[in-house]
């Protein structure tokens, strides 16, 4: 076996570097950090920011023109995972995670070989599950500043789990309160994607403290970051033209964010459509499938056009009179910061979707939450797109400056 | 979804058993994590598997009566000297003539064993809490009667042959329990318990009635030490429940072996602290590969 070589770089001859983990359940993360990285770079032009991504963020990436490190082919597939976990629109997301446990040994375990062949100033970690756990498990394996972001904080139960599960959220998050006591340093900043006001009122557990308490108390808040200028009225138009949509057609486009796991939606969807148009004729829809479901396996209906991956989807989603959607945060967000009327189905079982987004949504007075049991009625379907097409919407105005606010927050750890 | 897919996998027949294994990644030389106790099986070791076969090729299987290997029909099934084959057996019939041994408890022994029969073969070994009688029993593996009958059933009283025909999850719940000291360990039990149910109370009664070998007695579990002379680490969890805690440092000072302490650490800690039992790993068989 032939001898190891290493590279010693002397200390003031090492290029500024940062390593940005986004994560890949979903497509939600992708665009945020792309738009913080770039903030990044305007504040540190010389700054060399490189990605250790997965599918579906590398596809965000490969069209940003962003650097993915080789090693990221290592990274073994958390949506795939979800995927594979998720079920006729019900996705039992804690549960999902903590069977993720052996993928996220093998993702810390590249991530940490990353880090030691290479000199990063600055570790990125936009709910990278597993560098924040396993580094607060094995502190002496930090050697960069580290700055964890999240849109939420708290594992919280779903009824359906009882007891048992409150149990075990409340471990969870009792786990995670004692990894930031006794390891403060560990990260150098902690930021909330969102604002004090967005965090559910909740405890982590019993004789724990309220999630917004401690939440503010432990982070920085950048407000919401949608990646994205407000599309003018010229781009909408634009963006609808080049959909192929007329000014008096009734646009609905559905869509369920970037993983898989929104295909039994799609379906119902499909069921509703012949309805919704009878109801409505003008009514004319585009559902975009994510770029982890065929297009192909789809049904084909009248008055409906089936693509795959849209790039600039937010832009799309501007020019809509209605959309349908999973209860995905990023979505929603950018229905609301577009401020368009839209129907959010969140899956079942998935704690994140029906709490921690709801409450957001409840805060921005975004969208009209349906159930899927709803959702799974054609004709029930139908008549909540057809009622919510074009309805005058009331939200409060999603900030514009999240990513340079959180780019600002992380250009000070350089 | 499993973090990474076997390269091959396959079936050892040993007289009308199949021994089922797994083969991961392509690098050199080979690393047979060793059949678990058969309260467990090969997934005990899923923590480890994708991270090692990026650099070397990892041998993993099944004890006869848990997992995918044929069930266990006799005590005899459980002495050390079948299960120490089943563990050649594999190695033969995945052509892996020299390999680094890695085992825990009763494995952990079985790779020392192994080391002393057959030093041509064993370039290093490992052994996770060694099951190795080096002491006397811990006082709570001993302290109550495995065959007789009691009212009621609490505590180490739980590993008791009755109580395992009652009820033998709730004993798994406890001993895993056990197994893991380590402040929120839910998900490490709750691994361990599912895969207990593959072997059951049936499975697990064969072994405890194993007639006694070599590592049943404190000196010839010394003389299995004396006789390794390969490169030997030893990591001991400092609240094993399990194994004695001291029986680590001796095994490690009769082997001539490097000995790492996880104070604080359990009886399973490739399973709670993957990351740091991960890197010793690769450690070791690198330097022991050169």
């Amino acid at each position: 076996m032939p001898g190891r070589r290493h590279t010693w770089v002397r200390a003031q001859r090492r290029p500024r570097r940062a390593l940005f983990l986004s994560s890949p359940i979903g497509l939600g993360h992708a665009r945020r950090d792309v738009a913080i990285a770039q903030e990044l770079r305007t504040l540190h032009p010389d700054l060399r920011i490189e990605w250790l991504a997965q599918h579906p963020v590398t596809r965000v990436l490969a069209n940003a023109g962003e650097p993915v490190h080789p090693a990221s082919a290592l990274l073994a597939n958390e949506s795939a995972h979800i995927e594979d976990e998720s079920a006729d629109h019900d996705l039992h997301a804690f549960q999902a995670i903590r069977r993720m446990d052996e993928i996220l040994v093998n993702n810390f375990m590249v991530f940490n070989d990353v880090v030691d062949d290479t000199y990063y100033d600055l570790v990125i970690g936009d709910e990278a599950w597993d560098v924040d756990y396993f580094l607060h498990e094995n502190p002496e394996l930090k050697r960069f500043a580290f700055a964890w972001m999240t849109d939420f904080v708290g594992w919280l139960p779903m009824p359906a789990g009882g007891d048992a599960e409150a149990d075990l959220t409340a471990d969870y998050n009792a786990e995670m309160l004692e990894q930031r006591a006794r390891y403060r340093r560990l990260r150098d900043r902690s930021i909330f994607v969102g604002n004090p006001d967005d965090i559910v009122d909740a405890s982590f557990g019993p004789g724990m403290p309220r999630i917004r308490d401690w939440t503010e108390a432990h982070f920085d808040f950048a407000g919401y970051v949608t990646g994205f200028a407000p599309p003018t009225a010229q781009e909408r138009a634009a963006a609808r033209a080049r959909l192929g949509y007329r000014d008096d057609d009734a646009l609905c486009i559905v869509t369920v964010g970037g993983s898989g796991v929104g295909d039994a939606l799609l379906h119902r969807v499909m069921d509703a459509i012949p309805l919704a148009r009878r109801k409505l004729p003008d009514l004319k829809f585009l559902v975009v499938t994510g770029p982890r479901i065929d297009p192909a396996t789809l049904p084909r209906r009248q008055g409906t056009k089936v693509r795959g991956f849209v790039p600039d989807l937010y832009l799309s989603l501007a020019a809509c009179d209605v959309a349908v959607v999973q209860g995905g945060l990023t979505t929603c967000m950018e229905l609301t910061a577009a401020k368009r009327p839209f129907l959010f189905v969140p899956l079942e079982n998935h704690f994140e979707q029906n709490f921690h987004v709801r409450r957001r949504l409840e805060n921005y007075g975004g969208g009209r939450c349906i159930r899927y049991s709803e959702a799974c009625d054609p004709d029930a379907l139908a008549a909540a797109i057809v009622a919510e097409v074009s309805r005058d919407v009331d939200y409060r105005p999603v900030e514009t400056d999240g990513a340079a606010r959180a780019a600002a927050m992380l250009a000070e750890l350089i | 979804m499993r973090a990474l897919e076997p390269v091959q996998s396959g079936s050892v027949d040993r007289d009308g058993v199949g021994i089922h294994y797994e083969v991961y990644g392509e690098g050199s030389p080979t690393v047979h994590l060793l059949m678990p106790d058969v309260i467990v099986h090969s997934r005990a070791w899923k923590a480890q598997i994708p991270f090692l076969a990026r650099f070397f090729r990892v041998v993993v299987s099944d004890p006869r009566g848990n997992g995918r290997s044929g069930p266990a029909t006799s005590p005899d099934d459980f002495t050390d000297r079948t299960r120490i084959d089943d563990q050649w057996a594999v190695l033969d019939a995945v052509g892996a003539d020299q390999a680094v041994l890695v085992g825990v408890c009763t494995g952990a022994g079985h790779t020392l064993m192994m080391a002393g029969e057959r030093p041509d073969r064993v370039l290093g070994a490992v052994a996770i809490n060694p099951g190795l009688r080096l002491t006397t029993p811990l006082p709570h593996r001993i302290e109550f009667d495995f065959d007789e009958p009691r009212e009621s059933y609490e505590g180490w009283q739980k590993q008791n042959a009755h109580y395992w025909r009652t009820d033998w999850a709730d004993f798994a719940r406890f001993f895993f329990g056990e197994m893991f000291p380590e402040p929120h360990s839910t998900k490490q039990r709750e691994d361990c318990v599912e895969w207990s149910m593959g072997a059951g109370a049936d499975t697990m009664l064969l072994e405890n009635a194993a007639p006694p070998s070599g590592s049943s007695e404190i000196e010839s579990s010394k003389e299995i030490c004396r006789a390794v002379r390969c490169p030997v680490l030893v990591i001991n969890g400092s609240l094993d429940n399990c194994q004695d805690p001291a029986r680590s440092p001796i095994a490690a000072d009769l082997t001539g072996g490097d000995l790492v302490v996880i104070e604080g650490g359990g009886h399973l800690p490739q399973a709670r602290d993957p990351v740091k039992i991960n890197l010793l790993l690769r450690d070791f068989v690198r330097r022991v590969a050169r």
